[in-house]
């Protein structure tokens, strides 16, 4: 079988490099003419997406005051020094 | 020039999201055109079969250049109107055409392929289903002999332009 | 205040200075701390260790790279001294080797089917939509799951992911932080993204998957 295709198992491995920009153009192109027939890839992309926006959804500030005040008196020893 | 243009619902495209302004507005791209990274993509007839979604459009695109083959890119384009001859319907008579276009003359593995786009036809509908029997016919077709997924899909991607009157291109 | 001028009142010993850095960069300096150490308190001593070797060599720093990264670059550095030298925070699968992070397919290959099959290489076993509401798929509990599954990644996918994903920095400043080549950050952050998203789907689908890795 000749076919200048991607297979699911194929798009699995490289759909970080979609989602970054780093897959050459043709490869691109065989990358979302697999996704306009293959519903199942659909879904792996989206539920990666939806990772993704919930791992951004973890930062919080969370130094705590006793940390914030370590640091000024690291800052403070440092300046008397 | 003129194309055609598959969105998803509410005039969305499959895999950017971007949502296109109403007809007659235009949508400008963030960047220079090029192949799947920026500019307003938009396809030639010769390719339809390829890119099946739910609604089908056309499009007027301002200075668009093929990248690929059927695919033109263009630093703007705006949705002229939408083809009304798309819809559930049209979508199951393409998928059985597909799989009625590969039964005969296939044998062994070619057969398979072609009992697997039989069976998916009667479920196709305006979506990526319909792409789904193109692409599993077009595997019967290369079954049966080398490079003819390529002329199979041609085959389709021309029958569904004549079925809605579009211009090859 | 810009950065230039933000250094610059830094080495004339303004504390409103080191106070803005600290709001600025304090608590992710402290998640990388974590990444390689774990204990919070030991991640808060490295932070402070690393505070002080930037105010220390405030005068050498050249402006080459940002502020930002250049924090964290040594917050990095002495976080993983750190951890091979209290040894007890170093898990298990690290001690195989970086190489134990990035190798073999992310997917397991039974998740797709055979060579013979005339459907080679397509899913076996597709994945199930989820079919939640974003207000269930990011509420409380969820983010709670990817916490613990972030914990549970190897060493250097948790760091790739935390600074990429969680903190939001570019790839470029992730390997000026972690000295990784380009391809390397991505592969570390493509294996983690596949590991979360694997913990998140047998969460939701209660579809428990078998990881040979």
């Amino acid at each position: 079988m000749s076919i200048p295709e991607l297979t699911c198992q194929e798009l699995v491995e490289v759909v970080t490099d979609y989602l970054e920009g780093r897959l050459p153009a043709g490869r691109r192109l065989r990358l979302e003419e697999h996704l306009a027939f293959c519903h199942w890839c659909q879904t792996y992309l989206e539920q990666l997406r939806t990772t993704v926006r919930l791992t951004g959804t973890l930062k919080e500030d969370d130094l705590g005051p006793q940390a914030r005040a370590a640091l000024l008196g690291v800052f403070g020893d440092w300046k008397r020094r | 020039m003129e194309a055609l243009k598959f969105l998803r619902p509410g005039r969305v495209a499959p895999f950017t999201g971007v949502a296109w302004p109403p007809p007659g507005q235009w949508l400008v791209a963030a960047a220079p055109p090029e192949l799947c990274r920026a500019g307003v993509h938009a396809l030639l007839a010769g390719v339809l079969a390829s890119w099946i979604a739910e609604e089908l459009w056309r499009v007027e695109l301002d200075g668009g250049r093929q990248l690929a083959p059927g695919i033109v890119v263009a630093w703007r384009g705006r949705l002229l109107g939408r083809v009304e001859g798309w819809n559930d319907q049209t979508a199951r008579e393409f998928a059985q055409a597909c799989a009625a276009h590969v039964r005969m003359q296939a044998t062994g593995r070619a057969a398979e392929y072609a009992a697997d786009a039989a069976a998916a036809a009667e479920q196709a509908v305006a979506g990526d289903s319909a792409t789904r029997v193109g692409y599993i016919a077009a595997h019967a077709a290369e079954a049966m002999a080398p490079g003819g997924f390529t002329v199979e899909r041609r085959w389709q991607s021309r029958w569904l332009a004549d079925r809605l009157g579009l211009r090859t291109g | 205040m810009s950065e230039v001028e933000l250094l610059g009142a830094l080495r004339r010993g303004d504390e409103g200075a080191f106070r803005t850095l600290v709001d600025r960069y304090g608590a992710s300096m402290l998640r990388l701390a974590r990444v390689y150490v774990g204990d919070r308190a030991v991640a808060e001593e490295v932070v402070q260790e690393a505070w002080l070797g930037v105010l220390r060599g405030i005068e050498r720093f050249e402006g080459r790279s940002s502020l930002g990264t250049w924090l964290h670059r040594i917050v990095a550095n002495l976080a993983r001294t750190r951890a091979v030298r209290e040894a007890r925070s170093v898990p298990f699968s690290a001690l195989a080797g970086a190489e134990v992070e990035a190798e073999g397919p992310s997917v397991p290959p039974e998740r797709f089917r055979g060579p013979d099959d005339r459907w080679a290489g397509h899913w076996a076993t597709p994945p199930e939509p989820w079919g939640r509401p974003d207000r269930e798929l990011l509420s409380a509990e969820m983010r709670a799951l990817v916490v613990a599954a972030i914990e549970a990644l190897p060493q250097l996918q948790r760091a790739v992911v935390t600074l990429r994903d969680v903190e939001g920095w570019s790839a470029q400043e992730v390997c000026t932080v972690l000295a990784l080549s380009q391809t390397y950050q991505r592969v570390l952050l493509h294996r983690a993204r596949t590991r979360l998203r694997q913990a998140l789907d047998e969460y939701l689908t209660g579809n428990q998957r078998v990881d040979p890795s």
